[in-house]
């Protein structure tokens, strides 16, 4: 059977391969970095195909906003984790021994 | 004479059909059926004339005469001009060159197989249950009792040989060395001391048994062929034929390009009265045995020899053409040959526009998984899809989601006609399979696995240009009403607290820690609700492994995971051991390592039991290291994709081709061949890789490269639970 249209996955493949020059001109460590965008948008291929806009782009940059916005919900919310219980030891630790603090003694 | 008995096999001769019965006596009989097959022409009464003028004249046309004809598309009844053939050889070729010679002339109902036309002419079918009445080896009456659509009916007692020849050069020779011939429980081992004595034992046997079915191993390229030429060099005639046939040389196969594959097609080598089955080019006969191929023989109307080598797209094209036919709907005619479809691809994993997610990497618990049965086929039933219901003008747009089309519900379309019986008959053999244990539950097994081939290519001839009802938006709205409805599962599935973590065209895996049997068919009866389609419990997992892809190990991809189900069957996609370019110990050796793993109950148990899993390869790999492996086990088995002179880029699979193709064997694309790897690094390229039928039993193979492929085998398995390649090497360098 052949295809009129070509697949999401081909279409995402062409869109990386218009961008060659630009990470071309990418360091490596930011070529490593350029790399993990596509593989999100891929991640989110079947929704792409789904949706079916003409612009392949649009699929490229909502995929990473939205890998992005879980990134940062994940990270928020270890941070807020983290500072949870930073603050829950600081306060054991004021609890435990608030008469030996010799300032406070004077 | 008046007697029962069943339609055996049936082929064209001039004047009308040959029929081989099988009466209820055991007599096999030869009766003739003065046959007159049709065709039609449509057009305007100008362009008509001058056809009408030709054919007039024309000794080989018994009539013509105008009818009325339903044209299936515009569902308007057509006056067409009927040609009816007194001679049967002018059928395949006339409307061809008439087709040249009047451009403006529409044609329908050519370049159907004849003893097809036949049977939907008579309503017969392959093994249909008759009484006859017969005079002089003529046909006289005949009143069908049985129906192709029955669940149970019996079949004749077949007399059954089975045929294994080899030659000094495995297939690829002229010659035979040996000959075992199997039958009536007897097996005999026929050696060729002289070829004359070989030649008249098998004869002898040939006209002891009498056989019906002759089954081989490679028969249509290699035994059959070699014996004729064995016969034509010693004078001696070979009666394998009932009736004495003119034999040609046999033409030279095929290759062409189907689905992402190249497949080498071997021409058939059919007997007349007698059936010739060969194991290795019949895709039914793999999958459903004898019971499979004559029950899709019988539903579909083709001759049981001509089915065994086709696709079930032949099946259910043929099953449309019969419908039309008892519509009294024209049969349109397409040109190119249907068997291009072949092998309509087992997994619609690429896209072709299902939805298809990449599931998440590593292991997973409470997961189950849920799959709607059929899914296509049963869309096409619920909802009326046949070219000629998409866009009808009688009916409102947009039942189609995304494209809104309409789609009829006045009319009941071609292909839901010919579906409908299709998944119900299926169903039943399902149901009788679970009903039943030992050999009837395996019988029924092969029954519905054969009617579930029919139905798989349905879908793609759906859309095929070259198939006789192809209509891409009739496919289209398949595939939307597909991806809609598995959304719509999906929500539900989500509403009941399920978290979707994977789906896949008509399959969706859903997590829930404590999910139950029960809440799931409570789920299962709500989509049913909501998508008119049947959806089923395919298992609980005790735990699944989603694997990475090859190319981007960061991203998974959708069809390659192994897990095992409450019940302890395993399920596996995509892994080396199911592919047929693993060597045997490679496969040997992963499937050591998942039953090691398969026996956890639990992700924590896994995680557990890969300290023993990791043993297991080390031992494969110090076998491999310490040369200690056969070779058989090493072979690798490649399909070409090209001629053998093509490869540019010289890998072990190129070398073995090229080597076999200078030593005379003749090779095309889509034939396989098997190897094994000596040196990849070795000077002289012939030395790399070495083809099987070649090899003397003293080489050595390469250790490292298989090595490397057993590592890769278990890195498949345990990369995704952290023990990717480089960490699974070092593990094993430290003893």
């Amino acid at each position: 059977m052949g295809r009129t249209v070509v697949s999401i996955v081909q279409a995402f493949h062409q869109e990386q391969e218009s961008w060659r020059k630009f990470r071309r001109a990418l360091t490596r460590d930011d070529r490593d970095a350029f790399d993990r965008l596509f593989e999100h948008a891929r991640r989110h291929a079947a929704e792409a195909s789904y949706v079916a806009r003409p612009t392949p782009f649009e699929a490229v940059v909502m995929a990473v906003l939205l890998e992005q916005e879980k990134a940062l919900a994940e990270i928020r919310s270890r941070l807020d984790k983290l500072e949870a219980g930073r603050l829950e030891k600081l306060e054991a630790t004021r609890e435990q021994k608030p008469d030996e603090d010799p300032r406070l003694a004077l | 004479m008046k007697t029962q008995g069943w339609l055996f096999d049936l082929y064209p001769a001039k004047r009308g059909m040959v029929l081989w019965w099988i009466t209820e006596a055991g007599e096999r009989l030869r009766l003739e059926d003065p046959f007159t097959p049709a065709f039609y022409a449509e057009g305007r009464p100008r362009d008509l004339r001058p056809l009408i003028r030709e054919l007039e004249a024309k000794p080989s046309i018994a009539g013509l005469e105008w009818v009325k004809r339903w044209d299936l598309v515009s569902r308007e009844q057509v006056e067409v001009l009927q040609i009816a053939l007194a001679d049967l050889n002018q059928y395949p070729v006339l409307p061809d060159r008439l087709f040249l010679e009047h451009p403006r002339v529409l044609f329908w109902n050519c370049g159907i197989h004849l003893a097809q036309l036949y049977c939907y002419e008579r309503q017969l079918f392959p093994l249909a249950f008759c009484t006859i009445e017969h005079e002089d080896g003529i046909l006289k009456r005949v009143e069908c009792r049985d129906d192709p659509w029955a669940l149970e009916y019996a079949l004749p007692p077949l007399r059954i040989m089975e045929l294994k020849g080899t030659g000094p050069a495995g297939r690829f020779s002229r010659r035979l060395s040996t000959l075992q011939v199997t039958v009536e429980g007897e097996t005999y081992e026929l050696c060729q001391g002289r070829e004359v004595e070989l030649l008249h034992a098998f004869t002898g046997l040939l006209e002891r048994h009498d056989p019906d079915v002759l089954i081989t191993e490679d028969g249509d390229a290699f035994v059959l062929p070699t014996l004729l030429w064995l016969a034509k060099r010693q004078g001696v005639a070979l009666p394998l034929d009932r009736e004495p046939v003119l034999r040609t040389p046999p033409r030279a196969g095929r290759s062409f390009f189907s689905y992402g594959r190249v497949i080498y097609m071997t021409p058939p080598f059919l007997l007349h009265g007698r059936w010739h089955i060969d194991l290795h080019n019949s895709f039914i006969y793999h999958d459903g045995e004898l019971p499979g191929l004559l029950e899709i023989a019988r539903v579909a109307k083709v001759p049981v020899q001509r089915q065994a080598r086709l696709s079930t797209g032949v099946a259910i094209t043929s099953m449309q053409m019969d419908e039309a036919t008892r519509m009294g709907a024209l049969i349109p005619w397409k040109k190119a040959e249907v068997e291009e479809a072949k092998t309509l691809n087992e997994l619609l994993t690429v896209d072709k526009g299902g939805m298809v997610y990449l599931p998440p990497m590593g292991l997973h618990e409470h997961v189950a998984e849920i799959d709607f049965a059929s899914m296509y086929p049963a869309l096409m039933v619920a909802y009326n899809i046949s070219p000629e219901t998409v866009n009808c003008a009688c009916c409102p747009r947009g039942a189609v989601p995304e494209a809104g089309y309409s789609l009829c519900e006045r009319r009941e379309g071609l292909v839901p006609r010919v579906l409908r019986p299709l998944l119900d008959k299926r169903l039943r053999y399902k149901a009788l399979k679970k009903a039943n244990e030992g050999e009837t539950r395996r019988r029924y097994d092969l029954l519905q696995a054969a009617l579930r081939w029919c139905l798989l290519v349905s879908f793609g001839y759906l859309g095929y240009k070259n198939a006789r009802w192809g209509q891409i938006m009739a496919h289209e709205s398949v595939t939307s009403l597909g991806r809609e409805m598995l959304l719509r599962a999906r929500t539900i599935a989500e509403a009941y607290g399920f978290r979707a973590i994977h789906a896949i065209v008509d399959s969706i895996y859903l997590q829930k820690p404590g999910l139950s049997v029960a809440e799931l068919e409570a789920l299962c009866r709500e989509i049913e609700e909501a998508t008119k389609i049947p959806i089923a419990v395919e298992g609980i997992y005790r735990w699944i492994v989603f694997c990475p892809s090859r190319e981007t190990p960061a991203l998974t991809v959708p069809n390659r995971f192994y897990g095992v189900f409450q019940h302890g069957e395993q399920k596996v996609r995509g892994l080396e051991l199911r592919r047929h370019d693993t060597a045997p110990r490679i496969a040997t050796a992963q499937q050591e390592m998942l039953d090691c793993l398969a026996r956890a109950e639990s992700a924590a148990e896994f995680m557990a039991r890969v300290p023993e899993a990791l043993e297991i390869l080390r031992r494969h790999v110090e076998a491999i290291r310490g040369g200690r492996v056969p070779l058989e086990d090493l072979v690798i088995t490649r399909t070409l994709s090209k001629e053998p002179m093509q490869y540019v880029r010289e890998d072990a699979g190129a070398i073995a081709a090229k080597t076999l193709a200078r030593a005379g064997v003749e090779l095309h694309p889509g034939q396989q061949i098997d190897y094994l790897i000596l040196d990849r690094k070795a000077k002289v390229k012939g030395d790399r890789a070495r083809p099987a039928v070649l090899l003397t039993g003293d080489e050595s193979y390469d250790t490292k490269t298989y090595e490397e492929l057993l590592v890769r085998a278990a890195e498949t398995l345990l990369g995704p639970v952290g023990w990717p390649a480089g960490r699974l090497q070092s593990w094993l360098a430290t003893p």
